[in-house]
């Protein structure tokens, strides 16, 4: 075999414009294919929905059925197609800017539809999305426009709150995991969301001690630990723990 | 024969941008950045000594630009 393993489902032409290097979007797709390929799920039932910014890409690049939703409310975007196409696997890609801004009000009216989706969540630790518009969620935390710091999200027990059924965080070391995570996830009921840490290389660039996407590794490697039993999702805060807590963090299949 | 003899490292080098998260990341230490940079200007990894190759698959796995994949040519199986 001359090809890599997901070449098939890969736009091959879009991938040198998509990210930048190291950027770990371009992981969290990897694993997705290979996630998509190893379920067993025709790759003809996959509907990818994506939002805004470099995330949206990843529409592009791949061999499947996707659709941008731009800025427009994407997991409701996602319900609807679900709807259209009960037997469809409908994930949905969201950086911080779709999850947070519009899209946490919308995960609510997901689960309450009773719509069975898929969130990959990558948490670029973007703070400010716009002059107008603020999305707090770093463990860096940033000044916002007007210079004031405000409190970040906890997504998994956001996730959790809201009613998913399955919640899973991973950083772009953990690939191998994330892969399983979504496998497992696509086989549940429900909303599941599996959140990928992985900070914007160019964002935080400034911030110092982040580094290069290879010292990210690192750094994602001796500041990481596995869910114990007896954590609290109200403790998943990425800011408030000694090292970022990852892992399957909730299943109601087996709570 | 161990899987190490068999798992045999692919670098597309059109595809690869130079982040160098293989190179950090395969504990067997197979992979080394290139001395020269490709017409990119990107200095790719290339591999130092495919012996060492586990076939444990990370590279592939990490590589946000599928630049880099393993293959068991005895097999033709990919790692899972
Ligand atoms: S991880 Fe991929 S893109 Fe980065 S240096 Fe290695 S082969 Fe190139
Ligand atoms: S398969 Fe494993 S041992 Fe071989 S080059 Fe990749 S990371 Fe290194």
């Amino acid at each position: 075999m001359k090809m890599h393993p997901v070449d098939e489902l890969l736009h091959d032409h879009r991938l040198a414009s998509a990210w930048c290097a190291g950027c770990g979007i371009g992981t969290v797709v990897g694993a997705f294919l290979a996630a998509v390929t190893e379920s067993g799920i025709g790759s003809d039932l996959i509907r990818l929905v994506s939002g805004i910014g470099c995330t949206e890409r990843a529409a592009g690049c791949v061999n499947l059925r996707t659709c941008r939703a731009g800025r427009q409310c994407i997991l409701d975007h996602a319900a609807d197609l679900k709807l259209a196409d009960p037997g469809s696997h409908v994930i949905a890609l969201m950086n911080n800017a779709d999850l947070l801004v519009s899209g946490a009000r919308d995960l609510d009216r997901a689960v309450r539809r009773g719509a069975r989706l898929l969130v990959i969540h990558i948490n670029n630790v973007i703070y400010v999305s716009t002059r107008h518009g603020l999305v707090a969620n770093t463990p860096y935390t940033r000044p916002s426009w007007d210079r004031r710091f405000e409190i970040p999200y906890n997504i998994p027990d956001m996730a959790v709150a809201y009613g998913a059924s399955y919640v899973a965080r991973w950083t772009q070391l953990h690939a191998g995991w994330m892969k399983y995570s979504i496998i497992e996830a696509l086989s549940r009921d429900g909303v599941s969301l599996v959140e990928v840490v992985s900070p914007c290389l160019v964002y935080d660039a400034d911030s110092g001690g982040i580094g290069e996407s290879f010292e990210r590794i690192r750094i994602y490697n001796s500041n990481t630990s596995f869910m114990k039993a007896g954590v609290c999702h109200r403790d998943l805060d990425i800011r408030n723990t000694e090292s970022i807590i990852i892992g399957n963090l909730f299943d109601q299949d087996v709570s | 024969m161990n899987d190490a003899a068999r798992a045999e490292v692919h670098i597309i080098v059109d595809r690869c941008k130079g982040c160098a998260i293989c190179i950090e990341i395969c504990q067997a230490e197979v992979l080394v950045k290139s001395p020269e940079a490709n017409p990119a200007g990107v200095f790719v990894p290339v591999v130092r000594d495919a012996t060492a190759c586990t076939g444990c698959g990370i590279c592939e796995m990490l590589c946000p630009d599928f630049a880099i994949w393993v293959s068991f040519p005895e097999t033709e199986e990919t790692p899972q």
